[in-house]
Order: structure tokens, then C-alpha cells, then sequence
């Protein structure tokens, strides 16, 4: 059975960053997914350079995806262009930080 | 440049531990002994309790958690690791017992000897921190600018701990004459100015960021303070030693007053751009010392120019404990759960449920304590401004209580258990 993006997505989002409480995928910290066949390819930022979770954040998404069924190997890129800013969580997040 | 609290290059959390526990004890007993010093706050004199105080408070709590932040943050801002770390234990070691030595000298009049000698430990043990952040920079090919201000910041310490070593001997043997207040100026400046502060301002551009989400902020303010800073640290200790004109020494400290102002305006640019706005206890703690760092410095130099000296010291006042506790307990607050997290619950993310950090505190006690040790500053500034000592009594046994709140918190970070 092909693997679906929603089901990567929703994999990712067991990841949750220990500091603002939220899931990565809420903070909107996932830019995109892509699916060749068994190996996924996830392009996603970090709220802050500084982020004091860098490894360790990549290292959870990768092995979040590489638990569903049908993946076979996992490439995680983090980018800082565009850089991420609170617009990109959903609604959710940006009322619980910004009230 | 990437910078984080935690890589595999920062040192192993024991060693930062060490200091964090220590610098929280000295904490302790440093609000015990504030409680004995009601009847010195409308002179400059220091009396040996102050000077018991002053150590206890400055090297045992404010020394303490720097040279811990330090070992934790160095490593990972200048993205390679700390040269030793058994450097690091041996100047822990060295540092306690010769700075114990010195309180007592400065609490027993039978033990005073112990004070060049405590000195001398202490100074040696400052030399080994030192020399091992300097070797440790010169294993770089290049140095970022947070980089820039540890480096400067521990050229200063060593200048300013040498001149506190020959004070030592001085007082203590009287080997040779020297002018005492100049070079007390000149230690407290650059051990102040110099290090705390340029530490300070250094770490301040790693942590707010990353603990209010800030982004897209101008960084202008900080190139400035860092240029001025360093100017008038160094103008200061030479006019102090060399006896310079008062003029020149006046001028040094202005730059200082511009530098400090630069800072917080760089701090108020971060936190206007912040994307997390909750005013939890942390930016409350920062708020506060911002704010207590530029009144304090407005009551230094009225109490300068009007020759005020109850202005003066609540000027002083204000700054040890609204700007540098604050500070320090604000972030106490947000970088001991980190760490104490990635240590023991980052292993085990993915096979068992973990804490979020600010679980790993107790936010009510937080929060009232944060509180509590806004009102304890206060009513001791005006108790120093309006020389009432029961005021400045009544605010110290205020801070003791909140102190002893932090005490409880950190206890309660460091044995943080998963509930079931």
C-alpha cells in the first residue's frame, strides 16, 4: 500500500518540542513531504537558530517517519529559508503563545 | 552559526552541575548574611561582614553560575569543545576552598590571615578558568561575535583578579603601599564591567532569542555596547591604577552608563519582536532587571553629581540584585530544566511518555517568588534611599524567603521524576 502524506504528517506530529509544548507539525515547522516510492524526504525548519533541540528534534522526525509502515529509509533536511515565523502555526498555537 | 544550549560538544551536565548547585547554596547563605547588614546601608564603609557578604553573594552566587553558563554555553557557541574539562573540576575544587578561606577571614577577626592566602587560591583557580577558555579559543580559525564578548570578558577577569590578588597581599602584609579605593575601583569595574557584564551581554544574544522566538531583530544595539563597553572598562581600570585625572575617570564611566543603556535598549528590540508574548516569570525576570539595570544607573550618577550617598548605594544596590539576580534567577529557571532534561528524559523520548521543561518547575512557587523578590528590592531600595533599616531589614528577610523558593525549585528540577 502506497504511503499517503497524511499519514507522514500525522506520524511527525507525535514529535513535540518539549519547550513551547506544541507538536513540530502545529508549529508549522514542516515545509513539505516528499514520497519516492519507500523513502520519504521531509524539508522542514526549526522555530529559532539557536534551537537548543536541533539533533535531537531531527533525529525524532526521522525516526517518526521511519515507523510507518512501507518506509524504508528517511532523509530529514533542515532549511532556515524562509525563515519561520508565528504565522506559520496554526490557529491554535499562535493563540496559546501569543495571548 | 548554529548555537544551542546542548551538542555533543558541551561538556557533561555533572560539571555544569556543580557550579548551579553551589551558586544556589551561596545564594542562601548570602540572603542570611544581607540580614546582619541593615546598620551599614548609609555608609560606604565596608565592614568585614559586607565584605563576607559581598564574596558570598558575588563569587559564591553571581562567579558561580557565570563560570557554569560559561562551560555550558562556550563550547557551543564557538561550536568546538571546552579544552579540559578536568581543568574545569580542578578550578571548581580550588575555587570553593579558596573562597571559603576567604569568607572566613573576613567573618573571624582570629582568621584573617586566611584572607591573601584564600586570596591566592581563589586567584589561581580563576587562572586555570582562564587559560582554559583561552586555549580553547585558540584552537579557532575564526570567532563569532557572542564569541568576541566571552573572549573580552575573560581578558577582563583575569586583569581585574590579578589586581584583587595584589590587594590581597597588600592588605593582608602590607608589603608595599598601594592607593586601596583606586584599586578597588579598578578590581570592581573590571571584574564587574569587565567579565559579569560583558557575559552577560554575550549570553543575553544567545538565550532571549531562544527562549522568546524573536526574529528578524536589528542587532546595532549590541555591536555598540560591546565596542563601548570594552573602551570604558579598559579607560576605567587605567585611570583607576594610574591615578588619572578625574575627568578621565568620570568619562570612562559615562561610556560604561552609554554601553549599559545600549544593552537594554538591544534587549527591549528583542523582546518587541518576540513571537512568544506569554509574561511568564522568565520575562517578568527580565523586565524587572532591564529596568532596575537603567534606574540604576539614573541613582549612581545623581548620587555622584549631588554627592548623594544613599543614592549612590541604592543605585548599587539595584544593580547586584534587581539587574544581576533577576537575571540570573530568570534563567536559573529556564536553562536548568533544559539541561537536566536533556540529560535524563531526552533518552527517552519516543519509548515513554516525558515531562515538558517548565513541568520540571514548580510554576505557582516560581511566580511567587518571582513576586516576592520584585517587593523584597523595592522596599530594600527605599529603605537604603530613605536610610530606615527596619525597611531594608523587613526587605531582606523578604528575599530570604524568596530565595529559599529558588533553592526549593532548583531541588525540585535536579529530582524531577516521571509521574506514573
Amino acid at each position: 500500500m502506497a504511503i499517503t502524506q497524511e499519514e507522514v504528517y500525522a506520524s511527525i506530529a507525535t514529535v513535540i518540542d518539549p519547550e513551547v509544548g506544541f507538536d513540530i507539525v502545529s508549529l508549522g515547522l514542516i515545509y513539505g513531504v516528499v514520497i519516492e516510492g519507500e523513502h520519504v524526504h521531509v524539508n522542514m525548519t526549526l522555530s529559532t537558530k539557536a534551537c537548543p533541540l536541533h539533533e535531537l528534534i531531527k533525529q525524532w522526525t526521522k525516526d517518526a517517519v521511519l515507523k510507518i509502515e512501507g518506509v524504508n529509509s528517511c532523509e530529514i533536511e533542515i532549511v532556515w529559508e524562509p525563515a519561520w515565523t508565528i504565522m506559520m502555526a496554526n490557529d491554535e498555537v499562535k493563540k496559546a503563545l501569543s495571548f | 552559526m548554529k548555537v544551542s544550549l546542548a551538542t555533543e560538544m558541551a561538556p557533561p551536565f555533572a560539571l555544569v552541575a556543580h557550579f548551579f548547585i553551589a551558586g544556589v547554596v551561596f545564594l542562601f547563605l548570602s540572603s542570611i548574611s544581607l540580614l546582619f547588614l541593615s546598620g551599614e546601608i548609609s555608609s560606604y564603609f565596608v565592614s568585614p561582614l559586607f565584605a563576607a557578604f559581598a564574596h558570598l553573594y558575588l563569587l559564591g552566587f553571581v562567579m558561580m553560575i557565570i563560570f557554569g553558563a560559561m562551560y555550558q554555553l562556550l563550547p557551543v557557541v564557538l561550536e568546538a569543545p571546552i579544552f579540559s574539562k578536568d581543568f574545569a573540576y580542578v578550578q571548581f575544587y580550588m575555587y570553593i576552598v579558596g573562597f571559603l578561606m576567604m569568607i572566613s577571614g573576613f567573618l573571624f577577626s582570629s582568621l584573617h590571615l586566611l584572607i591573601p592566602y584564600g586570596a591566592t587560591i581563589t586567584y589561581l583557580s580563576m587562572v586555570i578558568f582562564c587559560v582554559n577558555i583561552f586555549l580553547t579559543f585558540l584552537r579557532l580559525e575564526q570567532i563569532n561575535f557572542v564569541g568576541k564578548f566571552l573572549l573580552v570578558a575573560t581578558i577582563f577577569l583575569f586583569t581585574s583578579v590579578t589586581i584583587g590578588l595584589i590587594m590581597g597581599f597588600v592588605m593582608g602584609h602590607g608589603s608595599f603601599e598601594i592607593d586601596l579605593m583606586a584599586w578597588v575601583k579598578a578590581h570592581m569595574i573590571g571584574t564587574l564591567g569587565g567579565f559579569v557584564m560583558m557575559v552577560v551581554m554575550g549570553v543575553a544574544m544567545v538565550l532571549i532569542p531562544m527562549f522568546s522566538l524573536a526574529h528578524g531583530f536589528s542587532d546595532k544595539w549590541i555591536k555598540v555596547a560591546f565596542y563601548v563597553q570594552s573602551t570604558g572598562v579598559s579607560l576605567s581600570i587605567f585611570s583607576f591604577l594610574g591615578g588619572f585625572s578625574t575627568l578621565i575617570s568620570t568619562f570612562s564611566l559615562f561610556l560604561i552608563a552609554l554601553s549599559l543603556f545600549a544593552f537594554a535598549i538591544q534587549i527591549a528590540v528583542m523582546l518587541k519582536s518576540r513571537a512568544r508574548k506569554q509574561n511568564d516569570y522568565w520575562v517578568k525576570n527580565i523586565v524587572f532587571a532591564v529596568s532596575s539595570l537603567l534606574i540604576s544607573i539614573g541613582l549612581i550618577l545623581i548620587g555622584f553629581i549631588y554627592d548623594l550617598q544613599n543614592f549612590a548605594l541604592a543605585g548599587g544596590f539595584l544593580f547586584f540584585f534587581g539587574f544581576l539576580l533577576c537575571f540570573i534567577v530568570g534563567h536559573i529557571y529556564k536553562i536548568l530544566p533544559f539541561l537536566i532534561w536533556y540529560d535524563k528524559f531526552a533518552p527517552l523520548v519516543g519509548k515513554q511518555k516525558v515531562p515538558l521543561l517548565h513541568q520540571m518547575i514548580k510554576t505557582k512557587v516560581a511566580d511567587f517568588q518571582t513576586l516576592s523578590l520584585f517587593m523584597a528590592i523595592i522596599i530594600q531600595v527605599l529603605g537604603i534611599l530613605f536610610s530606615i533599616q527596619n525597611l531594608f531589614f523587613t526587605g531582606a528577610l523578604i528575599m530570604l524567603l524568596s530565595n529559599v523558593l529558588v533553592v526549593y525549585n532548583t531541588w525540585y528540577t535536579f529530582n524531577y521524576t516521571i509521574k506514573e
